[in-house]
């Protein structure tokens, strides 16, 4: 067991080598990537099942998870100095990265072995599976680096391979558009990180996490310190905001869909936009110690935009931007659940939505295979008798996603819903402190609701194209068998938060690491058991109440009905569908702003400096004409001087030059002659 | 000189050597052929190979042989032989007068060497005795590839870059 | 007895002043070209001779004593290849070999 961890390095480095060999060899692997992909991404699953294991073997030496003081395993080594301040760069293993480990692997997997059918017959495969190879090589250095410096190289590697798995399909406008939109707007976030991460390193003179963690709890006693560290800390949040799509800069996550589902699934859904909420999650030690503050804008911008892009999500009609925008509300719900305090529920739901996410990702990506790569709702209907298996398992992804009891979304929402129930922060007045409860509760109401009528509008009622229709098919099995995989901890992943287990085998290892993983000894939201079944009544509540309005809407209400239901709320109804003008906003502010200002500048320049530059020119023709006039009469003379003399020299002298290279060379040996003669007679 | 060294074996091979090579030399200059005088140059060479010898320097003698005596003369020959330059030779048969080219040229050219001679004897080099080793090819070659591997690169690449661009002047001309 | 080292170093200075004379006299580039074989073969003779007499006798660097020998026959055999072919070009393109008729670097 140990063995895994001492090597845990390899999860890293294998990707990155399959990655170069893919890369290597692309001319030669073709269409057969796949098969280098998805062999070293199991081997790497199941490596990092190995660690997994290791790490609930000894869970004692786990210690403090939350504030990260004794990771299980860390190896590092000295990487350069700064002046008087050292800096290691190393990997380390604790409870949340042993946790993380297995699901990058597992849906990397899932996901390379769906595209070997997915992108059958695209040009450039390699390629593809190159950058998805790479891509979890930086997820999992992300998740294994201990140290934010490290954190930020594996946080741009994602960023450059999000890039380039956005823009597969290059020679198409929206992928090149979707794919410098992500870069560009996650890039304004990570000038924020990066200006954070200086902060920090000033303050503290250090990055690891084990040194954040012994340093920030003593910084934070001087006031001004502590303000300095929050506001470094609030800094590296926008870093998170941009990366993990959060309100304002989640527009970039909706156009990064123009790249292939499969990518879209692993990228944007269940790892690469998690990595805002791991970093929070990570860097507790700083959120949990700084001025409340900062945590209390975590938990707003968290709820606020869980339920926005909720809302949004409500009214699109692509099947994958609805997915889209679902994944920027559930992020939402991390966020907030880690602004919260709620440490253990937000990564909890980021676990089990990787999950759900990665498999609802997947059954789109299924759905539209069979129809023809059709990707908008109101052309499909029926489905569900053509794709039986890509049905069941939507529904599973479904089901967890709409907060359905027995689901694991099930459980972690009603885990983060429990942590808003109970928040107190000294930042925020009395009257608010309830409100990101309520948002998150209709948030819950709207997912319910969105992902029904998306569901219904795919699977159910009758069909509205025929023609579409009549050609779907069910996907290839290598397309099934993921689904199928994904299914299975989408559905069951969530009963590991519950304390059913607990009575089973109250001191097994694993039983002991979910309790130091679930209940953190210094941060432990204690909710008696009245207040949780309140809770999640409320919670199921609007979970169905959500189901059966989308059932409503859509199966039962005729949609003439639901067109005048929609002119009589035409505002809303706009503005929703413009996803509330945050793209026009950008678009007025950042680039018109940008132009109009250009177009004043050029004004300028054309009016006032020409014109200047023009008199000055003038003066300048003047003066050189004087100038000009001393220049013949005087200097020229002067050097005409001396050209006439040089040339009288050379005249006599180029007699020496008789071009017979013997007579050079006697020359040269009566020198060398000559000289040796005089040393011998000075001396 | 002492009467041991005029009955050493080593001293009247040595003169037998030096008079086999300055002869040869001498008649490099005076030959009007000049074929002639690259077969006079090689056997030149060859007595110079059997002085290395007589230094107890083998493996120099060896690659004088191969590299003077073979490669060089054989490659002047060539040359002479491909470019006719020997018909351009035959035409004017002056004979190269010993006495009436530059005076000035052949004292200098005495002069350098008894000033040498000079500068050696003035050094009052010292005697420079004592137990000899054998030079082993295996240890050249030892010292060749890890003291002066550098150099040895240098020669080497060196080599290639006259080999290239001897190539280039010939074969450019050969085009057209 | 052994031979004074002055005998070899003499013929190696002679060898010189021989190659020297007709490096200088001689007008065909061939024979130039030849007499600087001569002019280096003297040198070379003067170091095996040094190298022989002062380098021979210590076992440390008994060695490296013609290793230097070596590399100036090295530079030598390429000089002598691109010299040729300098030669061959210019009969070549101008149809002499006399270097006295080869005047271009005349000022």
């Amino acid at each position: 067991m140990d063995f895994f961890l001492n090597t845990a390095w390899v999860i890293a480095a294998l990707p990155l080598a399959v990655s170069a060999l893919i890369a290597m060899f692309a001319g030669v692997l073709r269409d057969r990537a796949w098969i280098p992909g998805t062999i070293g991404m199991l081997i790497t699953f199941l490596w990092s099942v190995g660690v997994l294991a290791a790490v609930i073997a000894q869970p004692s030496a786990a210690g403090d998870v939350m504030f990260n003081t004794v990771p299980a395993w860390k190896a590092s080594f000295h990487w350069a100095d700064f002046g008087p301040y050292e800096m290691h760069m190393g990997f380390q293993v604790d409870n949340l990265t042993a946790l993380m480990l297995p699901m990058i692997t597992l849906v990397s997997f899932a996901v390379q072995l769906y595209s070997s059918a997915y992108m059958h017959g695209d040009k450039r495969i390699p390629r593809f599976y190159s950058a998805l190879n790479l891509f979890t090589m930086g997820m999992l250095v992300l998740v294994l680096a201990d140290n934010l410096f490290l954190l930020l190289v594996a946080w741009e590697i994602m960023g450059l391979c999000s890039y380039l798995l956005i823009g597969h399909w290059y020679e198409q406008a929206w992928p090149r558009y979707g794919q410098i939109k992500a870069f560009l707007t996650t890039r304004v976030g990570d000038i924020g990180m990066m200006v954070g991460i200086f902060i920090v390193f000033f303050a503290a003179r250090d990055l690891t996490w084990a040194g954040l963690a012994e340093k920030v709890p003593a910084l934070v006693q001087d006031p001004a310190m502590a303000g300095l560290l929050a506001l470094g800390a609030f800094l590296i949040f926008t870093g998170a905001i941009g990366k993990s799509a959060q309100f304002p800069l989640h527009t970039w996550l909706p156009d990064a869909m123009a790249g292939p589902t499969p990518g879209s699934a692993i990228i944007h859904a269940a790892t690469m936009v998690a990595a805002g909420v791991y970093l929070v999650g990570r860097a507790f030690m700083i959120y949990g110690n700084v001025p409340a503050w900062v945590l209390a804008v975590v938990a707003f911008v968290g709820a606020f935009t869980s339920l926005f892009a909720a809302s949004i999500a409500t009214l699109r009609w692509d099947i994958k931007e609805v997915l889209a925008y679902s994944t920027i509300s559930q992020l939402g719900y991390m966020i907030m659940a880690i602004g919260l305090g709620g440490w253990t529920s937000g990564n909890f739901h980021l676990l089990t939505h990787a999950f759900f996410k990665a498999l609802l990702f997947l059954a789109a990506g299924s759905v539209i295979h069979a129809h023809h790569h059709n990707q908008l709702l109101h052309k499909m209907g029926g489905l569900r008798k053509k794709i039986p298996i890509t049905f069941w398992t939507w529904m599973v992804g479904y089901a967890a996603l709409a907060g359905v009891p027995g689901f694991s979304g099930f459980f972690s929402k009603d885990g983060l819903l429990a942590d808003a129930w109970v928040w107190s922060n000294p930042a925020v007045p009395a009257w608010a402190l309830k409100l990101p409860f309520i948002m998150a509760l209709t948030t819950a109401f709207l997912t319910a609701y969105y992902m029904t009528r998306a569901t219904y509008l795919a699977f159910f009622g009758q069909p509205r194209d025929a023609e579409l229709y009549e050609q779907a098919h069910e996907s290839p099995r290598a397309m099934t068998i993921p689904l199928v995989i994904l299914a299975v901890p989408a559905a069951l992943f969530g009963w590991l938060g519950t304390p059913l287990f607990h009575h089973f085998a109250p001191s097994a290892d694993w039983m002991v690491f979910i309790q130091n993983f679930l209940h953190l000894p210094g941060l432990d939201h204690h909710v008696d058991f009245s207040t949780e079944v309140m809770i999640t009544g409320m919670a199921t509540a609007a979970g169905l109440l959500g189901i059966f309005l989308g059932w409503y809407m859509y199966a039962v209400v005729r949609p003439e009905t639901r067109a005048s239901w929609i002119a009589r709320l035409k505002p809303v109804y706009t503005l929703i569908r413009n996803k509330y003008y945050v793209d026009e906003f950008y678009d007025l502010v950042a680039i018109r702003t940008t132009q109009a200002v250009s177009r004043a500048v050029n004004w300028f320049d054309i009016n006032v400096v020409d014109g200047l530059v023009n008199l000055t020119g003038t003066i300048s023709v003047y003066a050189s004409e004087a100038a000009a006039w001393f220049d013949k009469h005087v200097v020229d003379a002067l050097v005409t001087m001396w050209a006439d003399i040089a040339r009288g020299l050379g005249a006599f002298f180029r007699r020496l030059s008789t071009g017979y290279v013997q007579q050079y060379m006697f020359t040269f040996l009566v020198m060398l002659v000559a000289s040796v003669v005089l040393v011998q007679v000075i001396r | 000189m002492t009467t041991d060294l005029l009955m050493s074996g080593q001293f009247w091979t040595f003169i037998i050597l030096a008079v086999v090579t300055l002869v040869s030399t001498y008649r490099m200059v005076t030959t009007p052929l000049i074929t002639h005088a690259a077969l006079f140059m090689a056997l030149s060479f060859t007595a110079v190979a059997g002085i290395f010898l007589l230094m107890q320097a083998e493996f120099i003698a060896a690659i004088q042989v191969l590299v003077y005596a073979g490669a060089i003369t054989t490659m002047i020959i060539f040359a002479i032989m491909l470019s006719g330059l020997r018909d351009i030779k035959q035409q004017q048969k002056e004979r190269v007068k010993l006495w009436r080219s530059n005076p000035a040229v052949l004292v200098v050219g005495a002069v350098f060497a008894a000033f040498m001679l000079y500068l050696y004897y003035a050094a009052n080099l010292p005697a420079g005795g004592g137990e000899r080793q054998v030079i082993t090819v295996r240890a050249i070659g030892t010292d060749l590839f890890t003291t002066y591997v550098i150099p040895f690169e240098i020669a080497s690449v060196l080599l290639l870059i006259a080999m290239i661009g001897a190539i280039i002047l010939t074969a450019k001309e050969a085009e057209s | 007895m052994e031979l004074p080292i002055y005998y070899p170093l003499g013929l190696g200075a002679l060898l010189f002043g021989l190659g020297l004379w007709g490096a200088l006299t001689q007008k065909n580039a061939v024979r130039i070209l030849m007499f600087i074989e001569i002019m280096l073969n003297g040198v070379n003779l003067n170091l095996i001779t040094f190298s022989r007499y002062y380098w021979q006798t210590n076992p440390e660097t008994a060695a490296r004593a013609p290793i230097l020998t070596l590399f100036v026959m090295t530079v030598a055999a390429a000089e002598a290849s691109v010299g040729l072919a300098i030669i061959l070009s210019m009969v070549r393109n101008r149809g002499v070999v006399e270097v006295d008729k080869a005047t271009l670097l005349k000022g």
